[in-house]
């Protein structure tokens, strides 16, 4: 297991799986850890997006649909192989793949909550599992998860989202008991509102109101967010496990 | 190394055991050194030393060396 020794990181040996790394929160993390040394396993649903990506960066892309099991489970027999080719194990992972339902409670059908509950909960299930089951190998890893600010503050029109944004809270926790023994570190962050394509469709009425409504005037970027998973995923936190930071810009204060 | 001592190494390395132990009969929980945090260390074990990603169902329908062998060999490592 590791102790707080900055001399045992060797980034450039160690793969971070990061899913939806092709655009907003995501991506800002795959770019913030491959500046780092990691070497950045690429994922999205789309093979295009994943490609370009693991290019610009020097990753290595690894298409699939994180609520597709059975390709999540062909997806880590590829990765796997890639692994053992280069020498590399897999040190981090973290989920950032899931869209947003924003619909009245009496618009959002089965179907809806059923999708957010597979995109983020368990898909957040199944990565951890066979994410920390390569971690194992080594008896050292970190996964960090994304919660929201509506997890724990809830919010109109976002029943669904908030239902599988909650139980990410609860599998961050339940996870880091489990997992801790193996060596494997799991935390989660709980982004406010952050300028990504989750909000395009925000009016500019409504942009400007949750920067009003936030301690700091502004948005989120990715990288406000990137930056912390980044810490979450490093050996600066290695005596962390089963926290949910708040990342938010003051938006929860009272 | 043939598979099976390579096998038998990774189970009593797993489950800090004597070699001499592990045969087909030994199952899981019938000793206290193969419990469900041990488990996870021999499926982790197995698979590196094999180079093969075992199924869940694999991970909970392995409980004997015996049935342990069975699931490689699914996966192409011959006994």
């Amino acid at each position: 297991m590791r102790s707080f020794d900055q001399s045992q990181s060797q980034p450039n040996k160690q793969a971070v799986l990061i899913t939806g790394a092709t655009s907003g929160i995501g991506l800002a993390l795959a770019q913030t850890l491959a500046e780092q040394g990691y070497v950045v396993i690429v994922n999205s649903r789309t093979e295009e997006d994943c490609l370009a990506i693991a290019q610009s960066i020097g990753g290595f892309a690894l298409p699939f649909d994180v609520t597709d099991e059975t390709a999540l489970k062909v997806a880590f027999k590829t990765l796997n192989g890639y692994l053992r080719d280069n020498t590399l194990t897999l040190y981090g992972l973290a989920h950032c793949a899931g869209s947003m339902v924003t619909q009245p409670f009496h618009f959002t059908n089965a179907t809806a909550l059923q999708q957010m509950l597979n995109e983020h909960v368990a898909g957040a299930f199944l990565l951890s599992q066979w994410s920390s089951k390569l971690m194992m190998r080594e008896q050292q890893g970190a996964i960090t998860l994304l919660s929201s600010v509506v997890a724990q503050q809830g919010s109109v029109g976002q029943v669904a989202y908030a239902s599988a944004k909650a139980a990410i809270e609860g599998m961050t926790k339940s996870l880091a008991k489990e997992l801790g023994q193996y060596g494997i570190r799991v935390n989660a962050v709980a982004p406010g509102v952050i300028d990504t394509p989750l909000i395009a469709e925000l009016s500019d009425e409504q942009r400007s109101a949750i920067q009003k409504s936030t301690v700091l005037k502004r948005l989120g970027q990715p990288q406000d967010i990137a930056q912390v998973l980044a810490f979450l995923l490093s050996d600066q936190s290695a005596f962390m496990t089963g926290q949910v930071l708040s990342v938010d810009g003051g938006l929860r204060l009272p | 190394m043939t598979n099976n001592e390579r096998l038998v190494t990774a189970f009593a390395s797993s489950l800090n055991i004597d070699a001499s132990q592990v045969v087909d009969e030994l199952e899981y929980n019938t000793i206290p050194q193969w419990d469900s945090v041990a488990h996870m260390v021999l499926v982790a074990a197995l698979e590196k030393e094999f180079d093969v990603m075992l199924d869940m169902d694999d991970i909970i329908e392995m409980s004997s060396v015996k049935i342990a062998k069975e699931i490689l060999a699914k996966h192409d490592v011959a006994f």
